[in-house]
Parts: structure tokens; C-alpha cells; sequence
């Protein structure tokens, strides 16, 4: 690693790295779009925040979608005060079209799938396959242990499994 | 199973900022760490591993989850089998019935179709770019065309509201009718390219005559899903809302499309090794014509002009639509394939693209096609969007 990098210059790497990553997983649960890029950027803030304390950050994806995560249930209590349930509906866009439409149809039946997953199944399911987080980082996100993560990464491919192959044709 | 599953990471595009976005927040963040310096005396935070290697280009949702429903069924290595080959049979008798399973909406089942045509005219492409497209392979890759295309029209035909399919059935079609003319001229296996250039056609004819083309289409459905309050006529309260409603939908939908066009247009300029100039120049004439019809989108959208708004946005999609495919074609075929322009179904200028290749470079002409010298076209459509390129970019970014 080369020391000479300031931080300022490897933070806003990171936001380059995967500012993409950030917004997608705002963007699948949060309306309407602006709302999700402005989230996207508050929790690089807030990052940037703790970074310059001279906190040590040793899994900087982890930590941004940790903030995110945390940003995200804030909203959802902000905009339904009423529910409890911290169930966050899988927000399914219906605009992942276009470059390839098959891959989109088959994308958004493949959403469609992770939407019926319970809510705590969806999460660790959504970071080890769509975000390749590994179990011990999301363990991090969520603030779990993870043996308790890589369990419910199990059950949870496994009733997706069963979803799919209980599901009309 | 990890390596697959890599492979097909490099290949998709995803939900992504769009550069405008992308900008914006990066200005906003510099700012911010510019004003907010590491405080003093506390040293910078260490950085455990190099997690800012950049991976701009990340799986779509879908197929990670694809693998992991059908594991290691799905034989990747024979995704790039062409008739003749061993793992053909694997192709087309288990990889394509299992991905047909998975499809489960009559949009996604018709799309379906019309991806195996795509595959099938692919592949009599690359075995006639490599002089190996003899009769009999033609004849097998003819009978799977008609059995495909008849079940995509008659499934296109079942969908009511939704002709995004329809469009992606033609746009197919004019882009290996393009592909296949051009192999047709230059290659050994001219005379089996020929018949299966012409068995397109008909189909194209047909639907042409059916449902019309170009300007004679109804603008699309609307392909916003998102929070649209319906309009009620007598509230006139209730129809301001409902149109900046409407406005805000489309005006994220041309967010929405930027993007694409985005992500494309750096596929196309980034110039992997075998994308050849030629090739190239036709994605960049299509991505061009995007942005142009992106750009009157916007420019409508602030008339408040919405139905005209969205026409030029179905122009948009269409445009990367079939810069898609052929970016796609580029990846398969030969160096020295050059395209002949592909047919987009704008109102004006580019239409009836299928001509013969008006370059001066180029030897063979399309005489047998119809007349316009669509080299003229190309140069046209080139000088407006450079003229019109930063405008349309800034309004873009402004948005």
C-alpha cells in the first residue's frame, strides 16, 4: 500500500470504486431516484466523518454499506411511522431494460424471487450474491456474528430454491 | 462455478449512477473532505486492503442469482458452441430449456424466443465469417430460425400493451439482416448466408406489412412503473399533480436511460481488442442517434410537451437497443467484417439505413437494395450529433 496517498484521495476512490454498488442497493429499496442518490452520498459523507477523526477502517466496503444500511432504515422509518415491522420492501425497477432485454426479464423475475424472501433472508442473500460481500464482512454490516450469517445464507439460497421450484409455471 | 459466474460479471450492465449523477455526488464529496481535512494530530485512517480497485463493471442481479438456483447445471463452456460442435446439443437441449424455465411472465417467455433467434442467426454469423456455414449446418440453424420466430411473434402477438418486445424482435432482425447481407458479399458460404438473409426478410416484410414501421407506430406504453397518482378529470388539483407526477417519472426515466447510454458508450470507446473500427463506428452512429433523441427528449419534457417527450425517448432506447446487439457482434465476429448501417425506425433521415455502404473505402455496393446513399446519411447524422452532443450532454448533466 502505498503510505504517500492521502486520505482524501483514497476516500473518494472508494466512492469511485463503488459509488455503483452503494446506489444500487439504496436504489432497490428506496424511492423515487434522487432520493436514492442522496442517500448514496450521505453515507459517504458520514463515512468521510469518521474517517477524519483518524478512526481505523479496516473493511472500507463494509463500513459505507454498513452507514448506508443504517441511512436506509432511517428513511423507512421516516416514511411509514406506523409499521413496525422493519420489512423493507424489495423495490422492483421496472426499468432494467434495454442493454439486454432477455437479461432484464430475467433479472427482474430473479428480484421478483428475492422479494418473497423474508426480510432478514433477503438482506445476507442480496449482499453474499449480488454484492459478493463474504459472510464475515456482512457479519460487519449487519452487526452479527458469523456463524449466524453464514447459516442464514444457507437457508436462505435454500428457500429460494424452494420458492422457484414451487412457483406456478 | 466462481469463474462462471466471473465471465458473466464482465458481460452486464446494471443499476448504476449515471454519469451526471456520478459527477455530482463526486463534486459534493470533494468539497466535502476538502472543507472537512483529517483533523490535526490524529493520524490518517490505515487502509486494510486495496478495496478501492475499481470493478466499474458489476453482475446484474439476475444471473448471480441464476447460478446459484441452477449451480453447476448450466454448463457455461458450452455457451459458445455453434452448430457442429460437441457441446452444441448441451447449448440448445439443456442451457437454453433451463433458462426457459426460468422465465415465468408471457413478457419474459416472448423475450425468451426472441433471444433464441438472436442466438441462432448469431451463430450461422460466426460460422460464415469463418467460411464453415456449409448447406447442411444452414438447413439446421433455418429450421430452429422459423420454429423460434414463429413462437416469438405468436407470443409478441399474445402481450396486448407491451410492444417494448415487438421492437426487440425487429431490432433483431435489421440488425443481422445488416450482418448477414454484409457476410453474404464478401464470404465463401455467400450462397447459404443468402437463404437465410432471405427467409429474414420475409419475416421482416410481413411484420412491416402487419404492424407498420417508423413513424406509422403508436408511441409506446409507458414503461414508468413508478408512483404515477392517476388523474382525475374534473380535479383540477388532482391533474397538476398527476402531470408533475408524470413529468417526474419520465424526466427519471431519461435519468434512467442516460445511464445506459452511458455504460454503452464506454463500452464502445473503451475499444476491446476485437471491436473493429467499422463495427465501432456503426455502435457509435447508434449510441449518437441516442443521444440526440435523449437530448429532444429533455427539450420536450421542458416544453412540457410529454407525449412527444416519450416518443423520443422510445427513439433513445431503440437506438441503444441496436447498439447493443452490435457491440454484441462485434465480440464474435472477424476483423474484417464491415457493417452495412443498421435500419433504425426513426421518423426521417435514418430510416431505410439498409443500404449499401456509401463509404468510399468500401468496394462492394448494395445496388440491389433500395437507392438512398446512406452515406450521406451517416455523415449527416454524424455532423448533427457532434453539434448537438455537448448540448445534449449538458442538459444531461443539468438534470
Amino acid at each position: 500500500m502505498n503510505q504517500n496517498t492521502n486520505p482524501e484521495e483514497l476516500f473518494l476512490k472508494a466512492y469511485e470504486g463503488f459509488g455503483d454498488s452503494v446506489f444500487r442497493h439504496c436504489y432497490l429499496r428506496v424511492s423515487p431516484r434522487e432520493e436514492a442518490v442522496d442517500i448514496t452520498q450521505e453515507a459517504f459523507m458520514k463515512v468521510w466523518d469518521y474517517l477524519r477523526t483518524g478512526q481505523e477502517v479496516h473493511n472500507m466496503k463494509a463500513f459505507v454499506f454498513k452507514t448506508v444500511n443504517n441511512l436506509i432504515i432511517d428513511w423507512y422509518r421516516k416514511k411509514k411511522p406506523v409499521t413496525l415491522d422493519d420489512e423493507e420492501a424489495l423495490r422492483i425497477p421496472d426499468t432494467l431494460h434495454a442493454t439486454d432485454p432477455e437479461l432484464a426479464a430475467l433479472g427482474r423475475e430473479a428480484l421478483t424471487l428475492l422479494a418473497r424472501l423474508d426480510g432478514e433472508y433477503r438482506t445476507v442473500v442480496e449482499l453474499r450474491i449480488i454484492e459478493g460481500f463474504g459472510p464475515k464482512e456482512i457479519a460487519e454490516i449487519l452487526g452479527e456474528t458469523e456463524n449466524a450469517v453464514s447459516v442464514r445464507i444457507h437457508r436462505g439460497i435454500a428457500k429460494l430454491r424452494e420458492l422457484y421450484e414451487s412457483s406456478p409455471e | 462455478m466462481e469463474e462462471e459466474f466471473a465471465q458473466l460479471k464482465s458481460q452486464l450492465e446494471t443499476i448504476r449512477l449515471s454519469a451526471a449523477e456520478r459527477e455530482r455526488v463526486h463534486a459534493v464529496l470533494s468539497e466535502y473532505v476538502t472543507h472537512r481535512p483529517v483533523s490535526r494530530g490524529s493520524a490518517p485512517a490505515p487502509v486494510g486492503y486495496a478495496w478501492f480497485a475499481v470493478h466499474r463493471f458489476v453482475a446484474v442481479v439476475a444471473v448471480a442469482l441464476v447460478v446459484v438456483l441452477f449451480g453447476g447445471t448450466v454448463s457455461y463452456a458450452a455457451e459458445g458452441a455453434l452448430p457442429g460442435d460437441a457441446l452444441y446439443a448441451v447449448k440448445v437441449g439443456v442451457n437454453e430449456p433451463l433458462r426457459d424455465t426460468f422465465a415465468r411472465t408471457p413478457e419474459h417467455r416472448a423475450t425468451r424466443e426472441v433471444d433464441k433467434v438472436n442466438r441462432r442467426l448469431a451463430e450461422a454469423e460466426t460460422l460464415a465469417a469463418e467460411g464453415r456455414l456449409n448447406a447442411a449446418l444452414r438447413e439446421d440453424i433455418e429450421t430452429r430460425v422459423t420454429v423460434h420466430l414463429a413462437a416469438a411473434e405468436a407470443r409478441v402477438a399474445m402481450l396486448k400493451t407491451d410492444t417494448d418486445i415487438a421492437e426487440t424482435l425487429d431490432a433483431t432482425l435489421d440488425v443481422h439482416d445488416s450482418i448477414l447481407a454484409s457476410l453474404g458479399e464478401d464470404e465463401v458460404d455467400g450462397e447459404e448466408v443468402g437463404v437465410l438473409l432471405a427467409r429474414v426478410r420475409t419475416v421482416t416484410s410481413l411484420r412491416a406489412h402487419e404492424y407498420g414501421r417508423s413513424g406509422g407506430e403508436e408511441p409506446q406504453a409507458p414503461m414508468m412503473a413508478l408512483q404515477t397518482p392517476s388523474p382525475s378529470a374534473d380535479e383540477e388539483e388532482q391533474q397538476a399533480a398527476a402531470e408533475s407526477g408524470a413529468e417526474a417519472d419520465l424526466a427519471a426515466e431519461i435519468t434512467e436511460v442516460g445511464a445506459e447510454l452511458d455504460t454503452l458508450q464506454e463500452r464502445a470507446l473503451l475499444g476491446r481488442p476485437n471491436v473493429r473500427i467499422s463495427v465501432r463506428e456503426e455502435a457509435e452512429r447508434l449510441l449518437n442517434a441516442a443521444d440526440r433523441a435523449l437530448a429532444d427528449a429533455d427539450k420536450e419534457l421542458a416544453k412540457g410537451e410529454f407525449e412527444t417527450a416519450e416518443e423520443k425517448l422510445t427513439l433513445a432506447r431503440r437506438a441503444l437497443h441496436r447498439a447493443t446487439i452490435v457491440l454484441n457482434a462485434a465480440l464474435r465476429l472477424p476483423e474484417n467484417i464491415k457493417l452495412f448501417p443498421v435500419r433504425l425506425p426513426e421518423n426521417g433521415s435514418d430510416a431505410d439505413a439498409q443500404n449499401g455502404d456509401g463509404d468510399v473505402e468500401s468496394a462492394s455496393v448494395g445496388s440491389d437494395r433500395e437507392g438512398n446513399d446512406d452515406g450521406e446519411d451517416r455523415e449527416e447524422s454524424r455532423r448533427g450529433s457532434s453539434r448537438e452532443d455537448d448540448d445534449g450532454r449538458t442538459r444531461r448533466g443539468a438534470g
